[in-house]
C-alpha cells in the first residue's frame, strides 16, 4: 500500500527507526562493556576499535542519536503545549540542528582519528 | 478551460476474476470540475459498473471520501487542475472493501459509539434548551464542523496496524463532549478514552491533519485530551 509521505510521518517513521537502533545499539555497547574487565582485554577490544568501518559507524551511530534527540524534543515540546502550528517548523528546525551538530561533531571526530 | 485526465481506478469486483485490477478511464474536464464529476462521467458515459459513494457533492456528507493521488481526500472537494493529469485513485485504506470505492465503514462508527457520542447531562433540563455562551461554544467549534468521513482514521498509521485503536475520529468526537461545558460525564469519558487503544496510542504523525477536507487540527485536540486526562490523574481524578 503507497501512501503519501509527509513532513509529520516522515519525523515519526524516522524517530522510530533511530529508536529501534539505539535500543540494539545500547545492548550491544553493554554487551562489549562488560568485557573490559583487565588491562589485556581493554586493549585487545581497543586495538579492534580501530578499524576504519567502525569509525565510520560511529559517525552514522553519531547522526542517529541527534536525529533521535531532536525527534524526541519535538513531540515533547507538543505534549507540553506548543501549537501544532509550529510542528513542521519545528521538524525542519531539527533536521538543521541535527546537520549542523553533526558536521561539528565529525570534523572534531575525524581530526582526532586522522 | 478543458483537459483530457486519466484515471486510473483499482476495481475491486468480487463476483469476477481477477478480484482487483487497475481500470484506466480518459476523460475531458474543465478545470473548474472536481474529481467525482470526472467519475460520475465514467459511470454514466462508460462504465456503469463503477461502483462509488456519493450524495452531495459539496463537501458537506462526507461520503465521497477516497484515497486520490495517494491521499484521503473528497472527491466532490478536489479540483482537477489541481491534480496531474494521470489521476489514481483508491478506495480508503485499511477498511474492507465491499465493491470498487465502496469500503466498510462498520468499524469506524464502531469506534465512534465507543466514546459515548451523546450529551449526559444527569441534571433536570431548564423549561427551554440548556444555554451555551458563544465563548464556551467556541471551545468545541472547530470539533464540532467533523462531517465524519473517516478520512482521517483511515490515513493513520497506528489505525493501519491496529484495528482496536479508537482512531482520530472517535478521539474529536470525545473531545467534542469533553470540552463540552454542558456536558458532566467527564470521568465516565476518559475511562473510555485513556484506556490502551485511547488517546496514549497517538504518536503525533499528523496524517490526520493532512487529510480533513475540514482543516480540523485533529492532533492538537487529540494532545488536549492528553493533557486533561494527566491532570486528572496528578489530581487523582478531582476537578
Amino acid at each position: 500500500m503507497r501512501y503519501r509521505w509527509n513532513v509529520g510521518s516522515l519525523a515519526w517513521i524516522t524517530h522510530r527507526i533511530t529508536g529501534i537502533i539505539l535500543t540494539f545499539y545500547l545492548i550491544a555497547h553493554i554487551f562489549v562493556l562488560s568485557h573490559l574487565k583487565d588491562p589485556t582485554a581493554y586493549n585487545k577490544i581497543m586495538a579492534i576499535m580501530k578499524n576504519p568501518l567502525l569509525k565510520v559507524g560511529e559517525l552514522i551511530l553519531f547522526a542517529i542519536i541527534l536525529k533521535h534527540v531532536f525527534a524526541g524534543l519535538r513531540i515533547t515540546l507538543l505534549e507540553l503545549g506548543i501549537s501544532t502550528k509550529y510542528q513542521k517548523t519545528m521538524a525542519y528546525i531539527g533536521a538543521i540542528a541535527v546537520a549542523l551538530l553533526w558536521i561539528i561533531g565529525a570534523f572534531y571526530f575525524l581530526r582526532e582519528v586522522i | 478551460m478543458s483537459k483530457y485526465y486519466t484515471f486510473k481506478i483499482k476495481r475491486y469486483l468480487p463476483n469476477e476474476k481477477p478480484i482487483t485490477r487497475w481500470d484506466e478511464f480518459r476523460v475531458k474536464l474543465n478545470n473548474m470540475e472536481r474529481v467525482l464529476d470526472g467519475l460520475i462521467k465514467i459511470k454514466e458515459t462508460m462504465d456503469g459498473t463503477l461502483t462509488f459513494r456519493k450524495s452531495c457533492a459539496h463537501g458537506v456528507c462526507g461520503s465521497c471520501a477516497m484515497k486520490i493521488n495517494g491521499k484521503n481526500r473528497l472527491a466532490c472537494q478536489t479540483l482537477v487542475k489541481d491534480l496531474p493529469e494521470i489521476i489514481e485513485i483508491e478506495p480508503l485504506p485499511s477498511l474492507p472493501v465491499i465493491k470498487d470505492l465502496v469500503v466498510d465503514m462498520t468499524l469506524f462508527f464502531q469506534k465512534n459509539d465507543k466514546v459515548l457520542p451523546y450529551l449526559i447531562n444527569e441534571e433536570p433540563p431548564p423549561q427551554r434548551e440548556r444555554i451555551q455562551s458563544p465563548e464556551d461554544q467556541h471551545k468545541i467549534l472547530e470539533s464540532i464542523t467533523c462531517i465524519m468521513c473517516g478520512s482521517c482514521t483511515t490515513s493513520c498509521p497506528v489505525f493501519w496496524s491496529d484495528k482496536e485503536y479508537l482512531g482520530p475520529s472517535a478521539l474529536l468526537k470525545a473531545y467534542r463532549f469533553l470540552f463540552d461545558t454542558r456536558d458532566k460525564a467527564t470521568e465516565q469519558r476518559l475511562k473510555a478514552i485513556a484506556g490502551q487503544d485511547g488517546i496514549w496510542r497517538c504518536h503525533s504523525i499528523f496524517n490526520c491533519v493532512e487529510v480533513c477536507p475540514k482543516e480540523i487540527d485533529i492532533t492538537k485536540h487529540i494532545l488536549k485530551l492528553k493533557r486533561l486526562a494527566i491532570k486528572k490523574g496528578f489530581k487523582g481524578g478531582q476537578e
